[in-house]
């Protein structure tokens, strides 16, 4: 019971932090205090992220491949959203017809 | 075998090679459905003026010659053959999840069911090309039910695909006998492999557009529809899905005419590791060209440079693949069977097919190209000439495998000679008619008459070529003489069994030693040497896989073939569903009634440890876990990853597009509109959900079941509550008049809480299933703590999701 | 006018990729066939590993690479990196509207199913429908936009199309013939409805000078011209 309860303990911390940062996050941008929010939430989005894919899917204990398919299926929504952003922002103007 | 077991037989089978049989029969079946259209408009191609198939029922027989020869005859039909194949090749008894594997199937057959009921709707099937172009296909335009239908079907082939892709990539993954590395695996197992990996992520993307583009239609919403940009962002999720698509249906045909040429040149393949590294590359680079469809979109011309430059080195890996082949050709012995000239025969149109569409890479020829009968040739050239003939490559190949019996050589020849002449009178004037518009069903210019009316001789001419074909196999079921079990004396391990495969596959443990031999230990010879020493040929065990009277000898197994109706009412249930939302509303409650009752039943089972059957002990695995259940959740996480990214990239396409300026004005800061505590406090509920979820870990990992309960029914309420919140969220928002019609950023918010909000509910399905278990006592042991994990791991994606919807629509 | 046209750069890109592909594709494909028929089997071949080794099974795993197949990646290397070298000057060119002395600048708006051309003279906008009249030996700029669906503008002879998207406006140049009197063909290059095999335009080359004098003289006669022109060829006679 002990053992389970270190264990839970570490979840605890990691949920701690999850709520932390949100609330941190809601307080940042509602006050003003981020220059570019839009970068800002999705950095803290990534944290949280990171801190989930660590903690409670256990991926530290998976095997390397499945870190790696993890990470390209990171790499791919990255691709995807930066070509969408980039290939979007560089288009010719609205024309209103 | 009386009728009635035989149709049962089919109706309930679970076994791979059953399923491969019958995917393969069904793929053929739209073969010729899609084929005998593309015959109905070459005839009106021939004669220009006639009204034979003119306007929109022209364009119906383009669109779903298109759709079905794309996505229900080429992909199956290679799914097909690897059904039965893959798991021979690598020493496996089944694919990972019969069950799963039935339900593809069936959901593949009614979701082909569904488009071709479109054609028999008052309006007809679709008239918009396969390529589903927004705007045209919105409801304004295109106000037909069968539009309706096209996208349901297509959204449910891709639920069909994505269960597949998940099935075979653990099968591959985590199923190989002992011994049979990475390596060691045949270019046929290694090339679905990665057709897995790019169907994982290319169809999400086209899941995504045609659950959108159904939800435009009918909620009038106007994602594709909208004026800044709706129809290039449906081009983006299209072509992402698009162009890796070529690469899904060619690998296939690559693999098996690797296999082949290995086989009739009697040398092992040249470099297969350059292959490989090939097929890798390929696989990569094929995510990263999907803009070369977009060539004269006018979107910035750099971005474009960079997607021409990507297309034009792709061209690489493929000039390696084909040069490994040719290398293996060089100084061996070739044997000209049926199989064998068809592989070297879609080589060549490869060669040709291939070095024309380097032209298409180059922005500056396609501005002459595009839209022009130079592309059609030249994918015509990959997909008939490369693809088709390779697979019937394959078909001829294992066929006796497959079947138990031979073919006739002398009719195999003059279909291939009949194939070979027809692609390329059909398709080689088509390189000459570059200046010709696509899709037009008129023309008036004299100088492409001739050049079309060859063409449509040489497609008669396949016709007919594909109707020999298809004599000859059924002539070789009735009178073919029985097939030897190794009747092409090839080296991969589906020949070392009986033709046809019997019932369990391998009589024994099939082991590849270190010296590449194969021997099929018993049990007891294992229990009694152990794995290891026999793959070391360190000890010699008989080995007779070929004796016959063995069927049913190992009973510890048969769970692997379980019969069961459950896929296919299931799969029945979603049809019905589907076809009701657009065609009659009874009919799909009806559909919904039979979908849950069924799911009920399936899950029910589970809950009762039915067919508790995890990996034996020694199959090579590396590097993934012993565990087939939570390897499947992480290759279904990898493909959520594209469906959520495909939906935030809706987000930030229509955010930040600046062909709609005026949009990204209209987008009010997510504080102003929603309420960012209510938001907030379920971003905490979520986490505190998943953080009781660990709970049911540590319960089940420690045998405490209390521990457990606790955190299944905390999980369960946490989740629940969520939902509850999320729907007087959404009442207060409508009550407020910010619904559908409220904008494209309160279309896209509900567009992405929702499918959070379905995840949600799906991950409360699965808690649920998980306490059902804990009440029948079976929420114990190793199955049940990999189910666990899996379910823990789907609760965290669903976090994840949500630590960017919350910021992304409620704060900025 | 010393524009180089865009049917010039297109066919002599064209001729570029046709030339490398004849080399690299031909001299593959010649390799492939003078193995096919250098090596085939004469007579029986019945040898195989599960014969010769009685009761043993053998799979093939790889054959051993010869290090000269790496310089063919190589050489490869070096024409993928000439073709991507060519067409970005080539594309590049294409894609921006050459300065010149006197441009023709045409809006161009697909619609189901037809072309509307619109010209601005005088500060006035003369639309047409499906007919396009342009004088010799000119660059013209087209701006193309939808008004429905997708479609994509092309004229085949100058090798040079362009989408028309409702709500984007994109542009596409061409320089016209010095022979006036030529009839082209625009048709819709991405499927729009059951009427897209009907969206062809005309495009009417007329004299240069005749072009612009009409053209200075304002709206009304400028609107005349055009539609006699059109009306002439309509009716099947001599363009002037």
């Amino acid at each position: 019971m002990e053992k389970i309860m270190r264990d839970f303990a570490k979840y605890l911390g990691v949920w701690i932090v999850l709520v932390a940062t949100a609330v941190i996050e809601v307080f940042f941008v509602l006050e003003g205090i981020t220059r570019n929010p839009m970068v800002f939430v999705v950095a803290v989005a990534l944290f949280q992220s990171a801190l989930i894919a660590l903690f409670f899917q256990h991926l530290r204990e998976e095997p390397i491949v499945i870190k790696g398919m993890t990470v390209s299926g990171a790499i791919l929504i990255v691709i995807l959203i930066v070509s969408a952003v980039t290939s979007v922002l560089t288009c010719t103007p609205y024309f209103p017809g | 075998m009386s009728f009635r077991t035989w149709v049962m037989k089919w109706l309930t089978t679970t076994d791979h090679k059953d399923i491969g049989i019958l995917y393969i029969v069904t793929s053929i079946g739209f073969l010729l459905v899609a084929g005998s259209l593309a015959l109905l408009f070459r005839v009106q191609l021939a004669f220009p003026y006639s009204n034979f198939l003119v306007g929109s029922e022209y364009y119906q027989a383009v669109t779903v010659h298109g759709l079905v020869m794309l996505l229900w005859f080429a992909s199956p039909f290679a799914i097909g053959l690897a059904n039965y194949i893959v798991p021979l090749q690598i020493g496996a008894k089944d694919l990972a999840f019969p069950r799963l594997n039935a339900l593809s199937y069936w959901l593949y057959l009614f979701s082909g069911i569904l488009l071709l009921l479109s054609a028999f709707t008052s309006a007809g099937a679709p008239d918009v090309g396969w390529t589903l172009y927004a705007p045209l296909t919105a409801r304004i335009y295109t106000p037909t039910v069968g539009m309706d239908l096209a996208a349901l079907s297509i959204f449910m082939l891709s639920l069909s695909i994505t269960i597949g892709t998940i099935n075979f990539m653990v099968t591959i993954a985590a199923m190989r006998a002992p011994g049979m590395g990475w390596f060691k695996l045949p270019m046929f197992t290694w090339s679905m492999l990665f057709t897995m990996l790019l169907m994982l992520w290319a169809f999400p993307p086209l899941m995504v557009g045609a659950a959108v583009l159904f939800i435009d239609r009918n909620l009038g919403t106007e994602f594709f529809l909208n004026p800044a940009g709706g129809a290039l962002l449906w081009d983006h999720l299209f072509w992402f899905f698009g162009h890796p698509e070529v690469y899904i249906l060619l690998f296939p045909a690559l693999g098996a005419m690797a296999d082949i040429i290995t086989t009739f040149s009697r040398r092992p393949i040249y470099a297969k590791k350059y292959i490989l590294t090939a097929f890798l590359i390929a696989t990569i680079i094929s995510f990263i060209v999907w803009m070369h469809h977009m060539f004269i979109t006018g979107t910035n011309i750099y971005t474009r440079l960079f997607y021409s430059i990507t297309t034009i080195l792709i061209s690489i890996p493929f000039e390696m693949a084909v040069m490994s082949f040719i290398f293996t050709l060089y100084k061996g012995r070739l044997i000209y069977t049926v199989p064998m000239l068809f592989a070297v025969g879609s080589l060549l149109n490869f060669i040709i097919g291939g070095s024309t569409g380097v032209y298409l890479g180059s922005i500056a020829i396609d501005r002459g190209f595009r839209g022009t009968y130079w592309v059609v040739a030249h994918f015509h050239y990959i997909l008939v000439g490369t693809v088709t003939l390779g697979l019937i490559a394959g078909l001829y190949y294992w066929w006796p495998k497959i079947t138990g019996r031979m073919y006739s050589e002398r009719v195999g020849k003059i279909h291939f000679v009949l194939a070979m002449v027809g692609v390329a009178l059909t398709f080689l004037p088509q390189f000459v008619l570059l200046d010709m518009p696509r899709r037009y069903f008129t023309y008036d210019v004299p100088e492409w008459l001739t050049l079309n009316q060859i063409s449509t001789v040489g497609s008669f001419i396949f016709g007919v070529s594909m109707l020999v074909g298809l004599a000859n196999f059924l002539l070789s079921l009735v009178k073919g003489p029985p097939a030897p079990s190794n009747p092409w004396n090839a080296w991969t391990l589906e020949w070392f069994i009986p033709s046809p495969a019997p019932k369990h596959n391998f009589h024994g443990v099939p082991i590849v030693r270190e010296d590449n031999t194969v021997v099929f230990a018993s049990e007891e010879a294992i229990e009694k040497y152990g794995i290891e020493s026999i793959r070391k040929g360190e000890v010699d065990i008989p080995s007779t896989p070929l004796a016959g009277g063995q069927h049913g000898a190992h009973a510890s197994h048969s769970t692997h073939h379980i019969a069961t109706l459950d896929p296919l009412i299931l799969s029945t249930g979603f049809f019905l569903a589907f076809a009701g939302l657009v065609l009659s509303k009874p009919v799909m409650y009806l559909g919904v009634i039979i979908a849950m009752a069924a799911l009920a039943r399936w899950l029910w089972k589970d809950v009762r440890n039915l067919f508790v059957e995890d990996l034996p002990g020694y199959v090579e695995n590396w590097p993934f876990p012993k565990d087939k259940i939570r390897s499947a959740m992480w290759v279904f996480i990898a493909s959520e990853i594209a469906t959520f990214g495909s939906i935030f990239s809706v987000y930030f396409f229509i955010r930040f597009n600046p062909v709609g300026k005026f949009m990204s004005d209209a987008w009010p800061p997510g504080y102003l509109v929603h309420d960012v505590w209510l938001g907030l406090i379920n971003t905490v509920i979520l986490f505190t959900g998943t953080l009781l979820f660990t709970l049911v870990y540590l319960g089940v990992k420690n045998g405490n079941e209390k521990l457990s309960l606790i955190g299944l029914l905390g999980t369960l309420y946490m989740a629940i509550l969520f939902l509850v919140v999320k729907y007087f969220e959404w009442g207060e928002l409508l009550a407020a008049g910010l619904g559908l019609d409220a904008g494209i950023y309160m279309q896209a918010y509900y567009l992405t809480t929702g499918a959070h909000g379905l995840h949600v509910f799906l991950g409360v399905l699965a808690t649920t299933y998980l306490l059902l278990k804990l009440f029948h006592g079976t929420l114990k042991g190793k199955q049940a703590l990999s189910e666990v994990l899996a379910v823990g791991i789907y609760w965290g994606i669903v976090e994840m999701v949500w630590t960017l919807v919350f910021p992304l629509y409620y704060l900025v | 006018m010393d524009i180089l046209p865009t049917q010039a750069v297109w066919w002599e890109l064209f001729l570029l990729f046709t030339a490398v592909g004849i080399i690299v594709a031909g001299s593959v494909t010649a390799f492939f066939i003078y193995n096919l028929i250098k090596y085939r089997a004469k007579g029986r071949v019945d040898e195989s590993p599960a014969e010769a080794e009685k009761g043993k099974f053998r799979i093939m795993v790889e054959s051993s690479i010869s290090g000269k197949s790496k310089y063919l990646l190589f050489v490869t290397g070096i024409i993928v990196f000439i073709l991507i070298v060519a067409t970005i000057d080539e594309t590049l060119y294409l894609e921006f509207t050459p300065p010149a002395d006197e441009a023709v600048v045409i809006m161009v708006i697909g619609f189901q199913f037809g072309w509307q051309f619109e010209y601005s003279v005088g500060g006035e906008t003369i639309k047409t429908i499906n007919y396009v009249v342009l004088p010799t030996d000119t660059l013209i700029e087209f701006k193309v936009t939808s008004r429905d669906v997708f479609h994509a503008f092309g004229i085949p002879e100058f090798k040079n199309k362009i989408d028309a998207i409702p709500g984007i406006l994109n542009s596409m140049w061409i320089t016209t013939p010095e022979e006036p009197g030529i009839v082209y063909n625009a048709y819709c290059y991405e499927l729009c409805g059951a009427g897209h095999s009907l969206m062809v335009g005309k495009v009417i080359i007329v004299d240069k000078e005749e072009f612009f004098e009409a053209y200075n003289a304002g709206p009304e006669v400028f609107g005349e011209y055009v539609n006699s022109v059109i009306s002439q060829y309509r009716q099947g006679g001599a363009l002037g």
